[in-house]
This record gives C-alpha cells, sequence and structure tokens, in this order.
C-alpha cells in the first residue's frame, strides 16, 4: 500500500505543508494511523481519495502545531508536477498560502476546489451540503484566499466549465 | 469538455480506475496526458519495498513510542476521520507552566508577588482549603472497609490498569474460547494486558480443551485455536506454518485491540499431521517468516504430532 501510494501521499504533504521535514513527519503520522485504525480504508471506493482526505487532517493539524516551522517555500520548487488541467496555479498558491489562515469548513473547501480541482457540485457531494451553500462559501473563500481577483468561478472549476 | 480533477487524476496514476465519463477523455486529451506521465513518473520514484517496510518500521516504533502519551489520551486521537477540532484538542501541545523570574529569591517573590497576582492569591487560599479537605477524603478511603464487589472494578479503572489471573497449566478456564463449544458464562472483566503481545493456542481434542504457551502435541482429529492478548492497539496476523510450507491463516490481518483476541478459524489437524509453526506478528513480519523461515519478529509456537 505504502509502495503505491506512498510518493503521491508524501507530493500532497509536501504541497500543504511546504517544509520536506514536516511533510515526512505528516506521512509518518498518518502511517502510524492507518496501522492502527484503518479499517475504512479497506472499504473506501477510491482509496487514494480516502488516503488523500486523511492526509490533509494530519496536514492541517501539523500546520496548526508547527506555525513557526513554516517557511515560504516556493511551490514550484516543491511539486515540480504543477497544476492539473483546468486549473490556475496562481490560485492554488495562494490557496496553499493562505490555508493557515482559514477556519476547519474553509481549509476543507480550499482544498477540494483549489488543489484537488473538484468542482463546486463534486465538492458539495463529498461535504454533504447544497451546492447553493458550496456556492456562498466558495464566495466567502475567494475573498479570503485572493481578495484581489475575482469570484471563485474564475479561479475554480464549476461543473458547467468548458475547456477546450 | 471538462478535465477530471487532480484527484481524479491522481487516482488513476496510481492504478485506480477513472469514473466511466471521464475514460474516453483522457485518451484523447493531450494535456491530461502529459499531467499523467508526469504524475506516473513521480509515482514510479515511489519507494522501493525496502524503504517501504523501513517506513512500516518507523511508524509501528512511533506507535510503540507514544502508547504511554495515548493511553492518557481521548480514544479519538487515533481516529483518521475525526474532526480536525477533535484532533487539535487531544494533540495540542502542552502549555508549558508558568514559571517564576530565575533570578528572583524565593521568599520575596512568595510575599510580594502573591499580593500583586490575583491569580496566585487565589492558588494560596484554594490550596489552603482544598489539600486539607483531599487528605481527608483520602484517609477516609484509605481506613473505609473493602467492598468485594467493587474491588474488580477498581482494578479495571484507567488506562494503564491491569488485571492478573492464574490459569491452571494445561486447562482452560470457562467460556474463554467462545468459538471451541465453550459455554460463555460471566461477562468477562476488561482485561487490559501490559508488557506486550501474548499468544497460546487452545487444542481442542473431542471436546476436551487445553491451552498451551509453548508448544503443543496434536493428533489427528484436534483442533486449534490461537488466543493473543494485545496491551495495545495494533495490525496482528495468525497463521500455521507446516515444515512441508503449506500455510493456512487463522488471524487475517487486522487492527486489532487492547484485550484478548480469539483467532476467526481453526487448524483441524488431518490424518497425518506434520510439525508445524504458529506465528503471529505484523502482517509484514509474518509475511517475511513465511518467506524466510527465519521467525525473528514474530512470535511462534511449536506444533509437533504426538508419538504413536
Amino acid at each position: 500500500m505504502y509502495q503505491r501510494y506512498g510518493a503521491l501521499l508524501s507530493r500532497r504533504c509536501l504541497l500543504l505543508l511546504r517544509d520536506k521535514a514536516q511533510a515526512e513527519d505528516a506521512v509518518q503520522e498518518l502511517l502510524a494511523v492507518l496501522l492502527q485504525r484503518g479499517e475504512g480504508l479497506r472499504v473506501a471506493d477510491s482509496k487514494w481519495r480516502w488516503l488523500a482526505r486523511a492526509a490533509d487532517r494530519t496536514c492541517i493539524d501539523l500546520l496548526r502545531r508547527g506555525k513557526h516551522l513554516r517557511a515560504a517555500v516556493d511551490i514550484d520548487d516543491l511539486d515540480p508536477v504543477g497544476v492539473a488541467p483546468g486549473m490556475d496555479p496562481e490560485a492554488r498558491c495562494a490557496a496553499v498560502e493562505s490555508l493557515q489562515r482559514l477556519d476547519d469548513d474553509q481549509q476543507a473547501l480550499a482544498i477540494m476546489l483549489y488543489i484537488d480541482g473538484l468542482s463546486q457540485g463534486e465538492a458539495a457531494v463529498e461535504l454533504g451540503l447544497s451546492r447553493v451553500t458550496i456556492n456562498k462559501r466558495a464566495q466567502e473563500l475567494a475573498n479570503r484566499v485572493q481578495p484581489d481577483r475575482a469570484s471563485p468561478s474564475s479561479t475554480t472549476r464549476t461543473s458547467k466549465e468548458a475547456r477546450p | 469538455m471538462t478535465h477530471p480533477s487532480s484527484l481524479d487524476l491522481e487516482a488513476f496514476a496510481v492504478g485506480e480506475p477513472l469514473p466511466a465519463h471521464l475514460v474516453s477523455h483522457v485518451e484523447e486529451c493531450s494535456a491530461c496526458g502529459a499531467f499523467l506521465e508526469q504524475l506516473g513518473a513521480v509515482v514510479s520514484a515511489g519507494p522501493s519495498a525496502k524503504e517501504a517496510d523501513a517506513a512500516v518500521a518507523r511508524a509501528l516504533a512511533r506507535l510503540t513510542a507514544a502508547e504511554p502519551e495515548r493511553a492518557a489520551a481521548p480514544r479519538s486521537f487515533v481516529d483518521p476521520l475525526e474532526t480536525p477540532e477533535e484532533q487539535h484538542e487531544t494533540k495540542e501541545p502542552r502549555k508549558p507552566r508558568e514559571t517564576r523570574e530565575p533570578n528572583a529569591p524565593a521568599a520575596s517573590s512568595a510575599g510580594t508577588r502573591g499580593a500583586r497576582d490575583p491569580r496566585r492569591k487565589l492558588w494560596l487560599v484554594g490550596s489552603s482549603v482544598v489539600a486539607p479537605l483531599a487528605a481527608a477524603a483520602a484517609i477516609l478511603l484509605l481506613t473505609r472497609s473493602p467492598d468485594p464487589g467493587r474491588a474488580s472494578d477498581r482494578a479495571n479503572d484507567g488506562p494503564g490498569a491491569s488485571t492478573t489471573f492464574k490459569v491452571q497449566m494445561g486447562t482452560l478456564p470457562p467460556g474463554v474460547a467462545p468459538g471451541l463449544g465453550v459455554a460463555t458464562g460471566a461477562a468477562e472483566p476488561d482485561t487490559q494486558f501490559k508488557g506486550g503481545m501474548q499468544v497460546a493456542v487452545v487444542r481442542d481434542r473431542a471436546g476436551a480443551q487445553a491451552r498451551f504457551s509453548s508448544t503443543v502435541r496434536v493428533r489427528p482429529g484436534d483442533r486449534l485455536r490461537v488466543e493473543v492478548a494485545l496491551d495495545h492497539e495494533q495490525a496482528i496476523l495468525g497463521a500455521v506454518l507446516a515444515d512441508d510450507g503449506s500455510y493456512l491463516e487463522l488471524m487475517p490481518q487486522a487492527v486489532r485491540g487492547p484485550g484478548t483476541h480469539f483467532s476467526e478459524r481453526s487448524a483441524k489437524i488431518d490424518a497425518a499431521p506434520t510439525r508445524g509453526t504458529i506465528l503471529i506478528g505484523s502482517p509484514e513480519a509474518v509475511a517475511r517468516a513465511r518467506d524466510t523461515k527465519n521467525f525473528e519478529g514474530v512470535t511462534t509456537l511449536r506444533v509437533d504430532p504426538e508419538a504413536p
């Protein structure tokens, strides 16, 4: 399992924490949690999605505990793969940099919209909220993540958005 | 057309299936193809089997090291799906205790700062009232005659509590192996063992059960079931490996909590019993022991056929 998912988990943790040592720590912590309570993983529809969310929580928790350790490392240096097609790299960068300033709900939504590239509809399904609520929260989030930029629809995918 | 999310593409890159409606897109979209190639390179440069083993070992060591701390913490600490607030509550490092200025003389600081600092004043007043009351309560508790009905409850209080019970060698306490046809009596106490993993094997011979903790001698028709006592939660696997290489899993790989666990399956000894070894340990260690026949890192019990 770790052989298969370890590299992407490390990439994700590095992206969220922007600190190599902390990212390694997060992966270790996640692995320890999995060894203790990995039952959910076995029945998950997508193991990667399950692991990614578990990694998110681990990283967010580490962010809270280690504010002083967080150095402003350029995301391009940390993630040579870059963003997936259809996503805005600047928005992702802004979201990662603002993660610490967001509350829990906003952190989860920011990761889904700006880092995972989910549409608002997909985020609504995953969070169990209505599209209207997600749309409202996404707008608030956009104001916090990128106050100098336009509405979230310009930086995150919507289900209707068409790409060439 | 809409590109799949990064999360979907990452899942695809590690070999998970894409949703049906995205498959044709990914096959045709050059941007998605390029992104998948880059992800594929990251995945293929991932940890080797050896590195993965080392990482798992480090995580296990981390668990072991964190055990005393975890025992004192609420159970929600280890739930990967817990809310961040819950994690925050349990993982927040303790604030350092307020300390006195290093150069301040103790006597003068008690006199002057005590008057100025309202919290200190409250502490002084509180301690002068609460401490005698607590002492009186302790004396009352100690001098009271023990209530036998509650003694066992107290023994099981707290995460570090342990219960010791004697088991007569070769016989099984009633109700201890539910899968072997023993009547289950009163509810067992919530017992926590200390000192790692304790393993025994219960042999059922025509309804008569016996428990062994080192070597068990078997004859055709016997059934064996493994009993494992854990002092903390861990992933374990139990199996019997015959000397001729045949392998039977008795206790499938699972994370099990503190307490006593019996194997879900039992091994029935056939007409021509062979020698073998029961292996209990982490799934990785058992797999390694099975492959290499080196039983370091696993707990073993020997199975030998009885002389005819």
